[in-house]
């Protein structure tokens, strides 16, 4: 077996175990300091424990602090996404306990891409910035419009991945399958600090996701979304994978697009007047029919009738499970050219 | 009613906004890249990438419209269907 396989299973089986283990202390610590979240999408409406992103920060941080112990040749790429993470979840935590305005959040996770440009600038045959591969074309050598477009790397999928963090197991399950398909373009494509990091993600996601799954018994809370999103954005940069990390995020920019350009900007999930859907009191959810209503995925799915919560997370992961086909496809174009 | 079905025309329009958006870049390497004109300064050369910045944004901006399209129908769609 290769040494990087090996590498890639420890920092998943690390990362699982972890996350495992202190999201089920995490339940109890939250519940009992009432850091709890409100699921209105269930008639009782009960209170979850949030903040369970914490188990997801610390699971891939010691996943890929493993990696790096076994390898320092990979410590500059592991450690540049390690300062995007860990930066994007202070920003969760601040945004959990005193409630950011949506305008500064966008503002402070944009920010959040600063280390990929000092480690680029420090180590430049490390990590090299403006030279993505796309599929039919090959390297692409990009001065002006990739560092234009690098400040919204991290931020576009941070707040992506946030804003569909909105039903049980949604933002768990779809990043899981997505941190999954990144992996295996990753080992396709040949970037193994990337699948290493992949691999950390994965193990942690899915250790998560079985508690957060419907029934949610814990929510990621901002720490979750921000970082998981954030870590996305990084992991797609630094191994050199933007085209597939796009395709991964499809459900969550179309979710984030329409339901923005519905809503005309920037808006905290309290601000906004017109709710894309309803609860019924039996727990079915539906979907308000106005056009002026928010184009969410959820108001989307609903318009052809109501569902329960659970089926509509099966929509959910329907959708994200062909977006990773199709990542999967562009990384396998991306050795092909014209 | 069952996932697939429920979420078949999303899927769809998700599809295309992936083709379309792999169409975009295509087009965009094999049309706006090749675009040089005379290099006589500093001047032209800022000329030379404002205009590809304007014409790859045009570009998106027509992707973008389209995707904005197929929901728009998606939504006036269902409205007439299922309301």
């Amino acid at each position: 077996m290769p040494y990087w396989w090996a590498a890639c299973f420890a920092a998943f089986l690390a990362s699982f175990i972890c996350t495992f283990v202190l999201v089920r202390f995490l339940i109890d610590f939250f519940s009992r300091r009432g850091i709890v979240g409100i699921d209105v999408h269930k008639p009782n409406r009960p209170a979850i424990p949030e903040m369970g992103g914490v188990g997801v920060v610390v699971g891939v941080s010691l996943g890929i602090l493993i990696a790096v112990a076994m390898n320092f040749d990979w410590l500059v790429k592991l450690f540049a996404f390690l300062c995007v993470f860990w930066l994007a979840s202070i920003i969760g935590v601040i945004d959990d306990l005193f409630v950011l305005r949506a305008k500064i959040k966008t503002l402070l996770t944009v920010l959040a891409f600063i280390p990929i440009i000092v480690f680029a600038l420090l180590f430049p045959s490390e990590i090299v910035l403006g030279r993505p591969v796309l599929p039919f074309i090959g390297r692409l050598r990009l001065t002006i419009v990739y560092w234009l477009l690098l400040p919204f790397a991290i931020a576009v999928p941070s707040n992506a991945v946030n804003m569909m963090d909105v039903f049980n197991g949604v933002m768990s399950g779809c990043t899981c399958m997505a941190s999954l398909a990144l992996l295996i373009a990753s080992i396709i494509l040949g970037r193994i600090e990337a699948a290493v990091i992949c691999s950390s993600l994965f193990g942690s996601l899915l250790a998560f996701y079985y508690y957060n799954r419907y029934p949610a018994r814990i929510f990621s809370g901002d720490v979750g979304s921000l970082s998981i999103g954030a870590a996305i954005g990084a992991v797609s940069i630094i191994g050199g994978l933007e085209v597939v990390g796009v395709t991964v995020l499809m459900p969550f920019i179309m979710n984030a697009f329409h339901s923005l350009r519905s809503l005309g900007g920037l808006l905290e999930r309290r601000e906004i007047s017109v709710r894309p859907i309803s609860v019924g009191a039996n727990g079915v959810l539906k979907a308000n029919l106005s056009m002026e209503a928010p184009s969410t995925l959820a108001n989307l799915f609903l318009r052809k009738g109501p569902a329960t919560e659970i089926e509509l997370v099966k929509c959910y992961h329907l959708m994200e499970a062909v977006s990773c086909v199709l990542a999967v496809i562009v990384a396998l174009l991306m050795g092909v050219k014209f | 009613m069952r996932a697939w079905k429920r979420s078949f025309e999303l899927i769809v329009i998700m599809v295309i906004a992936w083709v379309t958006m792999l169409i975009a870049i295509i087009a965009a390497d094999q049309l706006i890249v090749p675009i040089r004109f005379p290099r006589t300064g500093y001047f032209m050369v800022l000329i030379e990438a404002i205009v590809k910045l304007l014409l790859a944004g045009l570009i998106a901006l027509a992707w973008l419209l389209l995707w904005i399209y197929m929901v728009e129908w998606y939504k006036k769609w269902t409205a007439r269907k299922f309301a």
